[in-house]
């Protein structure tokens, strides 16, 4: 990654790179594909339309977003503990930031293609119960890292936490989805067979948003590093 | 470590390569505060090293980092030839800690705390042994008693039993006459002095400057981070001390 | 001494204190009182059966009454700089985690075993038998709770907040752990049916295993600035 801006003051706008361009680029054709290109779903057993279905589109790349963010969190943690460095740091902090914001869309939009799907607002599957125990951990690695006011203390604790957090999400993923399929619930929440269409514009919203997560996180961490340079 | 010949050319007893405690280019950064900066310094076995600085200079960060309580942001050190970083079992081995703070567990008699700490190190535990610690401390007969209703000099005994049962090479004592009367510092002056003269390597940090310098064999000043003065403590008069003192503790910060 | 009569002798000496002072244990064991009768008021009284709320109520019980005896762990190491004594003892640091997380796991598992047997008694839930599968469930409960909570337990002191932070730590880790636990008693409890329950019980063990090696692995970065 390029060194930090070194030119004004620490201002969001100066932490953005041209690379924002390209991913809204990226995602207004995401959501056009996802909106328009991609067929009607249909329920197989009613054959009734099913427009909400297209929320998938968002929800899916949201959730594999936050999980990206999250691996990289981790990542940086063990090579931050590894070489005790605060450049890793910067990273994991600015990619666990993002990863709640994406975590948080992912559980709206899996909210709302519930309540739309089967009239509930909440489903506990594996899945979603899984993507709500990584928000958790998350938001609770913030809270951590503010209760420490000692920066390389934060980064340490930060690190510790992150790594102790993501190791347990298979292990969760696991257990609920165990424990599911000893006991199916009255509700499954399942990928019924996509159209070819369907496949590609999802591979083409997951990539839009992975994208966009690339472009946040290169501008949080820059954020981070030009603060941490001005303190 | 090399083995190296008991005398020199003329006859004398040279003194060993390597020193007891070697710190190379330590820095420590907190933040954008640098609590150490580029501080390098050895103590010979036999020799005892008082450290002067007013507070916030760093002393207790560089006394952290030698007793592998932290670590260095970069440089390094070595404790009888022994890695800091990569040997920091081996280097807790062969350095015994005197701190402010006592380590010792108020709930526990003293006997039981040196039982414990005994274990811990690998050495021998039994009654007659540590009763033979608390007595060269002068606590035989707080014995059974617990720590907890020790007063401040008593604690420092204790402690510094505590800090002998492994029979360390190097001891490192930060800030040990705080909260001392003039009894308990003139004991442990004389017991700085006696563990000198048992062939180890001593490094004290204190801000009190006499009581520093009724133990010192060298003298060095520590004031913001940078190690500023150094010299042998029999070619200077407690007023030239004083006076570098001042100097290195006025400097503007750079 | 090698590392595993240093766990053995740290995990005594807590032990050891403990006993003499027995608060945690005492904290512990009348938390536990007070949520049974809050559960009572809450759920018996208002007409819900015992079989099933039991299971939820004893595992809420256990998780937050392990609070109370894992925020000791590193608090009762804060006066005169006791942490530091220990770190300073020739071992790794994974050794002095080991040593505290085993002593939590005595403590708490005294404490939460008289709970189980209150639970059992106020209650008056249908265990006999399967009483011994039910504590063993607990105790693998209690060993991911303690591999967990010792860990943060350390991190949280050194936090503004110190051991208040605690909970808000370890409850999103071990919450799979926790849930599992709770349905496995619930089967226990409910259907008494024993079938599947060895694939249950490894799932948990490899839980507390997996946390127990994070824990060895990162406690040296916690206590070494």
């Amino acid at each position: 990654m390029e060194a930090a801006v070194t030119t004004g003051a620490a201002g969001p706008s100066k932490c953005f790179g041209h690379e924002i361009w390209l991913a809204g680029i990226a995602v207004l054709l995401a959501a056009a594909a996802g909106l328009v290109y991609a067929p009607t779903a249909v329920d197989p057993g009613t054959g009734q339309m099913l427009d909400f279905q297209r929320i998938m589109y968002f929800h899916v790349p949201s959730a594999w977003t936050a999980f990206l963010a999250f691996f990289v969190t981790f990542v940086a943690s063990v090579r931050m503990l590894s070489k005790r460095s605060m450049w890793w740091d910067s990273l994991a902090v600015a990619s666990a930031e993002i990863g709640v914001l994406f975590c948080t869309l992912a559980l709206v939009t899996g909210s709302i293609w519930g309540k739309a799907a089967w009239g509930v607002w909440w489903v506990w599957d594996a899945r979603l119960s899984t993507t709500l125990i990584l928000w958790l951990i998350y938001a609770v690695y913030l809270v951590l890292r503010m209760s420490t006011p000692l920066p390389e203390r934060s980064a340490r604790f930060g690190a510790v936490y992150a790594i102790a957090g993501f190791t347990v999400v298979p292990l969760a993923f696991a257990s609920i989805h165990l424990w599911r399929t000893a006991h199916p619930p009255a509700i499954v929440m399942g990928g019924q067979g996509l159209a070819p269409e369907m496949y590609w514009t999802l591979a083409f919203c997951t990539g839009a948003f992975t994208l966009l997560y690339v472009s946040f996180l290169r501008a949080r961490f820059r954020l981070e590093q030009l603060r941490r340079s001005q303190q | 470590m090399t083995t190296a010949p008991a005398y020199d050319a003329a006859g004398a007893p040279a003194p060993s390569p390597e020193p007891a405690i070697d710190v190379r280019q330590v820095s420590k950064n907190f933040g954008r505060l640098k609590a150490l900066d580029d501080v390098s310094l050895q103590v010979n076995a036999g020799q005892c090293l008082v450290l002067f600085g007013p507070n916030g200079a760093g002393k207790t960060t560089l006394m952290s980092i030698l007793s592998t309580l932290a670590l260095p942001t970069s440089g390094t050190a070595f404790i009888c030839g022994f890695d800091i970083r990569h040997q920091s079992r081996d280097v807790r081995r062969a350095i015994g800690v005197i701190s402010h703070e006592s380590f010792l567990y108020d709930s526990m008699t003293a006997v039981e705390n040196l039982r414990f700490f005994a274990r811990m190190y690998g050495a021998p535990a039994d009654r007659p042994r540590l009763e033979r610690s608390l007595d060269r401390v002068g606590l035989l007969h707080r014995a059974d008693s617990p720590a907890g209703t020790m007063s401040r000099g008593m604690k420092q005994r204790l402690a510094l039993a505590r800090c002998l049962l492994h029979e360390p090479r190097v001891v490192l004592l930060d800030e040990p006459y705080s909260g001392l009367d003039l009894d308990g510092a003139e004991l442990l002056t004389c017991q700085i002095r006696d563990l000198c003269a048992g062939g180890r390597a001593v490094l004290v940090t204190t801000h009190q400057l006499s009581a520093g310098l009724s133990v010192a064999d060298e003298l060095a000043i520590l004031a913001r981070g940078k190690l500023r003065f150094r010299t042998g403590a029999r070619g200077i008069t407690e007023a030239e001390f004083q006076h570098e003192y001042a100097k290195a503790v006025a400097e503007p910060p750079e | 001494m090698n590392s595993l009569s240093a766990i053995l002798h740290l995990a005594a000496k807590d032990v050891r204190i403990e006993l003499r002072t027995r608060e945690a244990l005492a904290s512990m064991v009348v938390f536990s009182l007070l949520v049974i009768v809050l559960f009572h008021f809450g759920f018996a009284e208002l007409g819900a059966n015992a079989v099933v709320f039991a299971p939820g109520a004893l595992w809420v019980t256990f998780t937050f009454s392990a609070m109370i005896g894992l925020s000791r762990s590193f608090s009762m190491e804060e006066m005169n700089g006791c942490l530091r004594g220990l770190l300073l003892c020739p071992h790794d640091r994974g050794v002095i985690y080991a040593g505290k997380m085993a002593a939590s796991v005595i403590t708490v598992t005294i404490a939460s075993s008289i709970t189980l047997v209150l639970f059992v008694v106020l209650f008056d839930l249908p265990v006999v038998w399967n009483t011994l599968v039910i504590w063993v469930v607990m105790f693998l409960g209690i060993c991911g709770i303690a591999a967990v909570g010792t860990l943060f337990s350390a991190l949280s002191q050194g936090t503004r907040m110190r051991q208040t932070l605690l909970p808000v730590l370890v409850l999103p880790v071990i919450l799979p752990q926790v849930v599992f636990g709770m349905n496995t008693t619930a089967k226990l409890i409910g259907t008494g049916d024993l079938r599947g329950m060895p694939a249950n019980l490894v799932a948990m063990i490899m839980f507390d295993v997996i946390l127990t090696t994070v824990g060895v692995l990162t406690f040296e970065h916690v206590v070494v600035e």
